[in-house]
């Protein structure tokens, strides 16, 4: 019994409550607790903390009501309570004596400075840029010693080696604003969700709204070209789209035994028909429509179709006999014959396929062992059985397609953050990222950008921090953060420049246009709404 | 078998591990990505490991500090959007009995969730944590105490003595 309180203690309590009830308290204490309802309450909540605890844990979402947060001040007084007065005073001496050290040195500072001729500016090699958007841009071309984009060999000298920086060139620290030339884009809002540019870069798909989902097909300008019902899109060639439309009217069944049909899965995506696949062209304009009917897989919709970009395509189909029943056909001219697996990337020369053979579809996350095929005889070049690879959405979260890319030379596949050596289809944890055209991964850490040469990795300094790294085909790289630190462009040329985007507060997500000219994106506003847009890059 | 060798023999499970404790302690659908970056890290910085068969508590603490990073940085987003909680469920309960666990103070819920939700050994719980097996214990006494007094409201007639 607490002799201060007159009440049995609370972690007798608790014993009691897990040691098998009131029987385990002595006499005294059981005829209290028996005889008071604040004993009894508390001995109650001490059971049925203990079945919680017990019970199997997962997944729960809640509102955000329901889940408390330590306030500000509770965390203050949490913190306190950990200290006593003599541990804490000469913690506060020290933080009073570096204050006062601190003011003096910035006194000088914080007066008023002549002003200091452009000429002599730690800047004053930086060009003007000739974008006309947006205010008076500089960029900035890091010295010969710094790291250019066309040559990164030379700085992934080692693991874990950190990438040598130039004096005169951007540093951490400075890269918001500092060395790096700042530039402020103007941007063309397009609304919907961007899917992909076309591979000359001249275009851009979008989803809209509504059901069925109405594809946009926009200029770099963000100008509206036209538009098509459909359910998944790819770009076929840089001025022809595969998309697959919901023919509600076609039964599966006469589908299915229709003249010349060539479909994959004969099984209704959703009730009432399948899926038909036609061409069209940048102005949603049909230019042919495909034999059968397509069944729309669960969870992976948007990867329905994968598209090379020169003229292939493949049409993807659940209710098949693959595994998971996933089952594709290739188009190039004409349909192929059925094979196991859902197609996840063409190589960039588009002579191989990476086919993945499912285990698990879950939240558009596909995971199963590696194939790799010859485009377009579809035979097997390897079979990697005993990997488990994980392949995600791509970089605008649910938008669209996988996260998968061949490197150039097509001996690596780069899929969620796992980098594959297709000779022998062993897995390295990279994080995500591209490939630039001269076979260097670069990928996103907490360290900041990192370079990699085959297995071996730098960081790459002006990059710093935790960003999302986007890479032209045509070389350009692009650091977003995700909040509201400009983006970094690093150009061809090896010129650095941080840029922002009017009105925009924060990137969630972006593409870059294969020609590196462009970005479509997806954020927040500077009044806190969402936001999809284009901007052209200097 | 070197360190680096064992990244890469092991990845799977490591892979799998890492997300399940990363889940766990509130990363939610971010957790498949802290994994991967821990396990990236860890291989980048495996000469910082002086002792090999420590690799699997070095990997899961690694793990553990990018989700407390993570939740940091997600806490100062004033969000309206539902919040993916990992909770214990009991159908017999209401979700606002489950909900307790996330008043719980940081660390308290930590050893909770390590030991209780992942199955845990106090002294693994305790390597996690970078604490000792007894601070571990501490906190879930403490953690215990905590839940039945704000369950107190909750506790129906079977749970009475």
């Amino acid at each position: 019994m607490s002799a201060m309180s007159g009440h049995v203690s609370s972690d007798r309590l608790g014993d009691a409550a897990r040691h098998g009830g009131v029987d385990f308290l002595r006499d005294t204490e059981r005829r209290h607790v028996l005889g008071c309802d604040q004993c009894q309450r508390l001995y109650g909540g001490y059971r049925l903390t203990d079945r919680l605890l017990a019970a199997p844990w997962r997944d729960v979402k809640l509102p955000p009501a329901a889940v408390a947060r330590p306030s500000r001040l509770g965390a203050l007084a949490e913190f306190m309570s950990g200290l006593n007065a003599r541990s804490v005073a000469p913690a506060v001496a020290a933080i009073g004596i570096v204050t006062l050290i601190g003011a003096a040195l910035a006194l000088p500072q914080l007066m008023p400075a002549p002003p200091v001729a452009t000429d002599h500016s730690p800047i004053a090699s930086a060009t003007t840029s000739p974008s006309a958007s947006g205010p008076a841009a500089t960029r900035v071309s890091p010295s010969s010693s710094a790291q250019p984009s066309s040559s990164p060999g030379a700085q992934a000298s080692g693991p874990g080696g950190s990438a040598p920086s130039s004096p005169s060139g951007p540093t951490p620290g400075a890269t918001a604003g500092g060395s790096a030339g700042n530039e402020t884009l103007a941007i063309g809002k397009t609304g919907g969700s961007p899917i992909a540019w076309s591979p000359d870069g001249a275009h851009l798909l979008l989803w809209g709204s509504g059901s069925p989902r109405q594809l946009q097909i926009r200029d770099a300008s963000g100008r509206l070209n036209g538009t098509a019902a459909a359910d998944a899109a790819a770009w076929v060639t840089s001025s022809t789209i595969a998309i697959a439309t919901h023919s509600s009217g076609v039964s599966p069944s006469a589908s299915a035994s229709g003249p010349g049909h060539h479909g994959v899965g004969v099984s209704p995506g959703r009730s009432g028909g399948g899926e038909t696949v036609s061409i069209v062209d940048v102005g949603g304009h049909p230019v042919a429509t495909l034999p059968g009917s397509y069944a729309l897989g669960g969870g992976v919709a948007n990867g329905m179709i994968v598209g090379s970009g020169s003229g292939e395509f493949t049409i993807a189909s659940q209710g098949g006999s693959g595994s998971f029943g996933w089952s594709f056909v290739l188009w190039n001219g004409s349909v192929s014959a059925v094979q196991d697996g859902l197609p996840i990337a063409f190589s960039q020369d588009s002579h191989r396929l990476a086919v993945l053979h499912p285990s698990s579809v879950s939240g558009g996350v596909v995971t199963g062992w590696l194939e790799v095929m010859v485009v377009p005889s579809l035979n097997t070049v390897a079979s990697f059985t005993h990997l488990n690879l994980r392949v995600g959405s791509g970089s605008l979260g649910s938008s669209y397609g996988f996260d998968a890319a061949f490197s150039p030379d097509g001996r690596y596949l780069l899929a969620s953050g796992t980098l594959v050596n297709l000779s022998n289809g062993s897995p390295l944890a990279t994080g995500k990222g591209g490939w630039l055209p001269d076979g260097t991964l670069v990928t996103s850490s907490n360290a900041g950008l990192l370079r990699w040469q085959g297995t071996h990795s730098s960081v790459d300094s002006r990059f710093p921090g935790m960003g999302t790294v986007e890479t032209a085909r045509h070389g350009e790289l692009i650091y977003f953060y995700g909040d509201s630190r400009p983006a970094l462009l690093l150009d061809t040329d090896g010129s650095l420049t941080a840029i922002s985007l009017a009105g925009v507060r924060s990137i969630g997500g972006l593409l870059v246009s294969p020609n590196g000219r462009a970005i479509a994106f997806g954020g927040r506003a500077t009044d806190g709404s969402s936001i999809t847009a284009v901007a052209t890059l200097p | 078998m070197g360190v680096r060798d064992r990244f890469d023999a092991d990845y799977n499970r490591f892979f799998s591990d890492l997300t399940r404790l990363c889940r766990a302690l509130g990363a939610g659908a971010s957790a498949e990505d802290i994994a991967q970056d821990a396990i990236l890290h860890a291989r980048e910085h495996r000469y910082q490991l002086r002792d090999e068969s420590k690799l699997e508590p070095w990997l899961r603490r690694i793990a553990a500090r990018r989700t407390f990073e993570y939740l940091r940085r997600q806490k100062r987003r004033d969000t309206e959007e539902a919040v993916v909680a990992f909770l214990p469920t009991d159908p017999s309960l209401s979700i606002d009995v489950s909900a307790a666990i996330t008043c719980l103070p940081e660390r308290e819920r930590v050893a909770v969730v390590l030991v209780y939700a992942l199955g845990y050994e106090q002294e693994e719980a305790a390597q996690v944590m970078n604490v000792t097996r007894g601070t571990v214990a501490t906190l879930l006494h403490r953690a215990r105490r905590h839940l039945a007094e704000r369950l107190v409201g909750y506790a129906q007639d079977r749970d009475r003595p």
